[in-house]
Protein backbone atom coordinates (compact mmCIF):
# COMPACT_ATOMS: atom_id res chain seq x y z
CA UNK A 1 0.00 0.00 0.00
CA UNK A 2 2.36 2.53 0.75
CA UNK A 3 4.47 1.63 -2.66
CA UNK A 4 1.15 2.47 -4.20
CA UNK A 5 1.21 5.46 -2.74
CA UNK A 6 4.39 6.51 -3.33
CA UNK A 7 3.39 5.90 -7.00
CA UNK A 8 1.19 8.42 -6.47
CA UNK A 9 2.90 10.91 -5.53
CA UNK A 10 5.50 10.67 -8.17
CA UNK A 11 3.24 10.41 -11.07
CA UNK A 12 0.66 12.95 -9.39
CA UNK A 13 3.96 15.54 -8.85
CA UNK A 14 5.62 14.04 -11.76
CA UNK A 15 8.89 13.16 -10.26
CA UNK A 16 11.06 10.12 -10.33
CA UNK A 17 9.68 7.56 -7.75
CA UNK A 18 13.08 7.91 -5.84
CA UNK A 19 12.39 11.42 -4.84
CA UNK A 20 9.56 10.32 -2.73
CA UNK A 21 10.85 9.52 0.26
CA UNK A 22 9.60 8.91 3.56
CA UNK A 23 10.62 12.22 4.91
CA UNK A 24 9.54 13.82 1.56
CA UNK A 25 7.51 16.98 3.48
CA UNK A 26 5.16 19.14 1.72
CA UNK A 27 6.52 22.26 0.08
CA UNK A 28 10.02 20.68 -0.01
CA UNK A 29 9.95 20.81 -3.94
CA UNK A 30 8.49 22.83 -5.69
CA UNK A 31 6.06 20.52 -7.13
CA UNK A 32 4.31 19.45 -3.93
CA UNK A 33 2.43 22.78 -3.54
CA UNK A 34 -1.12 23.17 -2.77
CA UNK A 35 -2.59 22.51 -5.93
CA UNK A 36 -0.51 19.53 -6.65
CA UNK A 37 -1.32 18.20 -2.93
CA UNK A 38 -5.25 18.94 -3.62
CA UNK A 39 -4.38 16.49 -6.99
CA UNK A 40 -2.52 13.81 -4.63
CA UNK A 41 -5.07 13.49 -2.80
CA UNK A 42 -7.75 12.80 -5.16
CA UNK A 43 -5.30 10.50 -6.97
CA UNK A 44 -5.53 8.96 -3.24
CA UNK A 45 -9.15 9.25 -3.44
CA UNK A 46 -9.89 7.39 -6.66
CA UNK A 47 -7.59 4.53 -6.01
CA UNK A 48 -8.53 3.42 -2.65
CA UNK A 49 -12.29 4.75 -3.22
CA UNK A 50 -12.33 6.98 -0.39
CA UNK A 51 -12.95 10.32 1.04
CA UNK A 52 -10.37 11.78 3.26
CA UNK A 53 -11.38 14.98 5.25
CA UNK A 54 -9.83 18.36 5.10
CA UNK A 55 -8.45 18.14 8.26
CA UNK A 56 -6.52 15.37 7.58
CA UNK A 57 -5.52 16.67 4.25
CA UNK A 58 -4.34 19.38 5.88
CA UNK A 59 -2.54 17.39 8.37
CA UNK A 60 -0.81 15.72 5.68
CA UNK A 61 2.57 17.38 6.05
CA UNK A 62 4.76 14.90 4.44
CA UNK A 63 4.95 11.58 2.66
CA UNK A 64 5.09 9.30 5.63
CA UNK A 65 2.52 11.03 7.83
CA UNK A 66 0.68 11.09 4.40
CA UNK A 67 0.69 7.21 4.30
CA UNK A 68 -0.51 7.21 8.10
CA UNK A 69 -3.76 9.35 7.64
CA UNK A 70 -4.61 7.29 4.06
CA UNK A 71 -4.20 3.94 6.51
CA UNK A 72 -7.45 4.91 8.74
CA UNK A 73 -9.73 5.07 5.67
CA UNK A 74 -8.63 1.53 4.40
CA UNK B 1 -24.62 17.59 -16.10
CA UNK B 2 -25.61 18.52 -12.15
CA UNK B 3 -26.26 20.85 -10.05
CA UNK B 4 -25.79 20.78 -6.47
CA UNK B 5 -28.49 23.07 -4.63
CA UNK B 6 -28.74 23.34 -0.71
CA UNK B 7 -31.72 24.99 0.89
CA UNK B 8 -34.17 22.83 -1.63
CA UNK B 9 -36.79 22.51 0.68
CA UNK B 10 -38.83 25.89 0.28
CA UNK B 11 -38.20 29.33 -1.37
CA UNK B 12 -35.32 30.24 -3.09
CA UNK B 13 -34.07 26.99 -2.83
CA UNK B 14 -37.33 25.22 -4.44
CA UNK B 15 -37.90 27.39 -6.77
CA UNK B 16 -33.89 27.27 -8.19
CA UNK B 17 -34.29 23.40 -8.18
CA UNK B 18 -37.41 23.57 -10.23
CA UNK B 19 -36.13 26.41 -12.57
CA UNK B 20 -33.24 24.51 -13.20
CA UNK B 21 -34.88 21.43 -13.90
CA UNK B 22 -36.99 23.38 -16.28
CA UNK B 23 -33.87 24.38 -17.68
CA UNK B 24 -32.68 21.14 -19.21
CA UNK B 25 -30.55 21.07 -15.97
CA UNK B 26 -30.20 17.55 -13.47
CA UNK B 27 -30.52 18.54 -9.72
CA UNK B 28 -28.82 17.03 -6.57
CA UNK B 29 -31.35 18.41 -4.43
CA UNK B 30 -29.95 18.38 -0.71
CA UNK B 31 -32.50 19.39 2.42
CA UNK B 32 -31.76 19.05 6.13
CA UNK B 33 -34.26 16.15 6.55
CA UNK B 34 -36.15 13.36 5.38
CA UNK B 35 -39.08 14.44 4.00
CA UNK B 36 -42.30 13.21 1.95
CA UNK B 37 -43.43 15.75 0.65
CA UNK B 38 -40.50 17.06 -1.18
CA UNK B 39 -39.52 13.21 -2.77
CA UNK B 40 -42.74 13.78 -4.23
CA UNK B 41 -42.41 17.27 -5.28
CA UNK B 42 -39.12 15.99 -7.08
CA UNK B 43 -40.48 12.75 -8.33
CA UNK B 44 -43.15 15.29 -10.11
CA UNK B 45 -40.80 17.50 -11.53
CA UNK B 46 -38.64 15.13 -12.47
CA UNK B 47 -41.61 13.14 -14.71
CA UNK B 48 -42.27 16.60 -16.03
CA UNK B 49 -38.83 17.70 -17.06
CA UNK B 50 -37.44 14.62 -18.06
CA UNK B 51 -34.41 15.55 -15.75
CA UNK B 52 -32.99 13.56 -12.57
CA UNK B 53 -33.53 14.74 -9.23
CA UNK B 54 -31.19 13.18 -6.77
CA UNK B 55 -32.27 14.24 -3.19
CA UNK B 56 -29.75 14.39 -0.40
CA UNK B 57 -30.49 14.77 3.20
CA UNK B 58 -27.24 16.51 5.18
CA UNK B 59 -27.34 19.23 8.32
CA UNK B 60 -25.49 22.09 7.09
CA UNK B 61 -24.21 22.56 10.97
CA UNK B 62 -23.05 19.30 11.67
CA UNK B 63 -19.34 18.62 9.76
CA UNK B 64 -19.65 14.65 9.46
CA UNK B 65 -22.68 15.13 7.90
CA UNK B 66 -21.32 17.21 4.99
CA UNK B 67 -19.08 14.58 4.29
CA UNK B 68 -21.57 11.83 4.20
CA UNK B 69 -23.17 13.95 1.66
CA UNK B 70 -20.12 14.48 -0.58
CA UNK B 71 -19.49 11.11 -0.50
CA UNK B 72 -22.84 10.18 -1.32
CA UNK B 73 -22.39 12.50 -4.29
CA UNK B 74 -19.22 11.03 -4.95
CA UNK B 75 -21.40 7.92 -4.93
CA UNK B 76 -23.53 8.95 -7.90
CA UNK B 77 -20.73 9.47 -10.50
CA UNK B 78 -22.50 12.39 -12.36
CA UNK B 79 -20.75 14.80 -13.92
CA UNK B 80 -20.98 18.23 -11.71
CA UNK B 81 -21.60 21.56 -13.62
CA UNK B 82 -22.16 23.53 -10.40
CA UNK B 83 -23.50 23.86 -6.99
CA UNK B 84 -25.58 26.59 -5.46
CA UNK B 85 -25.50 27.35 -1.41
CA UNK B 86 -28.76 28.49 -0.75
CA UNK B 87 -29.52 26.85 2.71
CA UNK B 88 -29.24 28.98 5.80
CA UNK B 89 -31.23 30.63 8.56
CA UNK B 90 -32.03 34.24 10.56
CA UNK B 91 -32.15 34.78 13.99
CA UNK B 92 -33.00 38.57 14.20
CA UNK B 93 -32.70 40.37 17.27
CA UNK B 94 -31.20 43.76 18.19
CA UNK B 95 -27.49 44.00 18.59
CA UNK B 96 -27.97 44.09 22.36
CA UNK B 97 -30.05 41.26 22.76
CA UNK B 98 -28.33 38.46 20.27
CA UNK B 99 -26.75 36.06 22.51
CA UNK B 100 -23.63 34.44 21.47
CA UNK B 101 -25.36 30.99 21.06
CA UNK B 102 -27.03 32.80 18.33
CA UNK B 103 -24.39 34.48 16.46
CA UNK B 104 -22.61 31.18 16.74
CA UNK B 105 -25.00 28.82 15.27
CA UNK B 106 -25.87 31.13 12.73
CA UNK B 107 -22.49 31.28 11.26
CA UNK B 108 -22.61 27.45 11.72
CA UNK B 109 -24.87 27.28 9.15
CA UNK B 110 -24.79 30.44 6.74
CA UNK B 111 -20.94 30.36 6.80
CA UNK B 112 -19.08 27.80 8.24
CA UNK B 113 -21.09 25.20 6.41
CA UNK B 114 -21.34 26.36 2.66
CA UNK B 115 -17.58 27.22 2.97
CA UNK B 116 -16.96 23.84 4.29
CA UNK B 117 -19.39 22.17 1.65
CA UNK B 118 -17.70 24.09 -1.12
CA UNK B 119 -14.40 23.12 -0.41
CA UNK B 120 -15.76 19.30 -0.64
CA UNK B 121 -17.24 19.81 -4.02
CA UNK B 122 -14.03 21.30 -5.01
CA UNK B 123 -12.73 17.93 -4.03
CA UNK B 124 -14.85 16.06 -5.81
CA UNK B 125 -14.82 18.33 -8.94
CA UNK B 126 -10.93 19.40 -9.31
CA UNK B 127 -9.97 16.06 -11.85
CA UNK B 128 -13.17 16.83 -14.22
CA UNK B 129 -12.55 19.53 -17.43
CA UNK B 130 -15.86 20.89 -17.01
CA UNK B 131 -16.08 24.86 -16.12
CA UNK B 132 -17.84 25.03 -12.61
CA UNK B 133 -19.40 27.60 -11.08
CA UNK B 134 -20.30 28.06 -7.35
CA UNK B 135 -23.15 30.61 -6.54
CA UNK B 136 -23.51 31.52 -2.86
CA UNK B 137 -26.59 33.43 -1.54
CA UNK B 138 -26.04 36.48 0.45
CA UNK B 139 -28.33 38.66 1.33
CA UNK B 140 -28.81 42.84 1.36
CA UNK B 141 -27.78 42.98 4.82
CA UNK B 142 -24.62 41.62 4.07
CA UNK B 143 -24.22 45.09 2.88
CA UNK B 144 -26.54 47.45 3.79
CA UNK B 145 -26.49 46.37 7.48
CA UNK B 146 -29.90 46.36 8.18
CA UNK B 147 -31.27 46.58 11.72
CA UNK B 148 -31.58 44.04 13.91
CA UNK B 149 -29.83 40.93 10.99
CA UNK B 150 -26.36 41.20 13.20
CA UNK B 151 -25.96 37.39 13.04
CA UNK B 152 -27.80 36.87 9.69
CA UNK B 153 -26.27 40.29 8.13
CA UNK B 154 -22.47 39.33 9.31
CA UNK B 155 -23.06 35.70 8.23
CA UNK B 156 -23.88 36.30 4.61
CA UNK B 157 -21.42 38.92 4.64
CA UNK B 158 -18.48 36.81 5.44
CA UNK B 159 -19.81 34.63 2.72
CA UNK B 160 -18.87 37.70 0.30
CA UNK B 161 -15.69 37.66 1.01
CA UNK B 162 -15.29 33.73 0.94
CA UNK B 163 -16.16 33.66 -2.61
CA UNK B 164 -14.11 36.70 -3.26
CA UNK B 165 -11.01 34.43 -1.95
CA UNK B 166 -12.39 31.08 -3.71
CA UNK B 167 -12.48 32.94 -6.91
CA UNK B 168 -8.65 34.57 -6.49
CA UNK B 169 -7.21 31.06 -5.67
CA UNK B 170 -9.54 28.95 -7.98
CA UNK B 171 -9.78 30.84 -11.05
CA UNK B 172 -7.24 29.41 -13.01
CA UNK B 173 -8.61 25.77 -12.15
CA UNK B 174 -11.85 26.30 -14.11
CA UNK B 175 -13.70 27.40 -11.27
CA UNK B 176 -16.10 30.45 -10.84
CA UNK B 177 -17.33 31.87 -7.60
CA UNK B 178 -20.17 34.42 -7.24
CA UNK B 179 -22.83 35.68 -4.63
CA UNK B 180 -26.32 36.93 -5.25
CA UNK B 181 -27.76 39.22 -2.51
CA UNK B 182 -31.48 39.44 -3.19
CA UNK B 183 -33.34 42.02 -1.55
CA UNK B 184 -36.90 41.80 0.11
CA UNK B 185 -38.45 38.39 -1.78
CA UNK B 186 -41.26 36.56 -1.55
CA UNK B 187 -40.50 33.47 1.31
CA UNK B 188 -40.95 32.12 4.80
CA UNK B 189 -37.85 34.39 5.77
CA UNK B 190 -40.38 37.58 5.69
CA UNK B 191 -43.09 35.97 7.65
CA UNK B 192 -41.38 37.24 11.04
CA UNK B 193 -40.81 40.51 10.01
CA UNK B 194 -43.56 43.01 11.35
CA UNK B 195 -46.04 44.05 8.41
CA UNK B 196 -45.18 47.82 8.70
CA UNK B 197 -41.42 47.25 8.31
CA UNK B 198 -41.61 45.11 5.36
CA UNK B 199 -43.96 47.00 3.76
CA UNK B 200 -41.70 50.21 4.64
CA UNK B 201 -38.76 47.87 2.47
CA UNK B 202 -40.80 47.11 -0.37
CA UNK B 203 -41.80 50.73 -0.77
CA UNK B 204 -37.99 52.04 -1.12
CA UNK B 205 -37.72 49.96 -3.95
CA UNK B 206 -37.54 50.95 -7.26
CA UNK B 207 -39.77 48.69 -8.37
CA UNK B 208 -42.44 49.14 -5.38
CA UNK B 209 -43.15 45.42 -5.43
CA UNK B 210 -41.49 42.16 -3.36
CA UNK B 211 -39.39 39.76 -5.19
CA UNK B 212 -39.81 36.31 -6.52
CA UNK B 213 -38.25 33.57 -5.72
CA UNK B 214 -38.32 32.81 -9.39
CA UNK B 215 -36.64 36.43 -10.10
CA UNK B 216 -33.63 35.21 -8.24
CA UNK B 217 -33.44 31.73 -9.55
CA UNK B 218 -33.14 32.89 -12.85
CA UNK B 219 -29.89 34.78 -11.68
CA UNK B 220 -28.60 31.80 -10.33
CA UNK B 221 -28.60 29.95 -13.42
CA UNK B 222 -27.28 33.07 -15.48
CA UNK B 223 -23.97 32.31 -12.81
CA UNK B 224 -24.12 29.19 -12.81
CA UNK B 225 -24.30 28.91 -17.04
CA UNK B 226 -21.42 29.52 -19.38
CA UNK B 227 -23.23 32.40 -20.24
CA UNK B 228 -21.61 34.45 -17.23
CA UNK B 229 -17.97 32.56 -18.34
CA UNK B 230 -16.06 35.90 -17.44
CA UNK B 231 -18.08 36.56 -14.46
CA UNK B 232 -16.22 35.28 -11.07
CA UNK B 233 -15.88 36.96 -7.53
CA UNK B 234 -19.24 39.18 -8.20
CA UNK B 235 -21.45 39.88 -5.70
CA UNK B 236 -25.10 41.17 -7.40
CA UNK B 237 -27.52 42.88 -5.60
CA UNK B 238 -31.32 40.96 -6.78
CA UNK B 239 -33.28 43.53 -5.08
CA UNK B 240 -35.45 45.79 -7.14
CA UNK B 241 -33.32 48.64 -6.55
CA UNK B 242 -33.93 49.27 -3.01
CA UNK B 243 -32.42 52.42 -1.34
Amino acid sequence: MKEKIREIFSEVLEVEVAVIVDNLEYSAIPQWDSVAHMAIVAAIEDEFDIMIETNDIIDMSSFEISVDIIKKYL
Amino acid sequence: MYIVVTGALSGIGKETVTHLAENNWNVIACVERDCSDFKKFSNNLSKKTSQKIEVINFDLGDEESIINAAKKIKSLKVDLKGLVNIAGITKDSSVLMTSSQDLKHVNDINFFGPVVFTQYFIKLTQRSDIAKSVVFISSISALDGIEGMLSYGTSKNAIVNAARVFSRELGDKNYRFNVIAPGVIDTKMNEKVPSDILEKRIASTSLRRIGSPKEVSKVIEFLISDYSSFITGQTIRVDGGIG
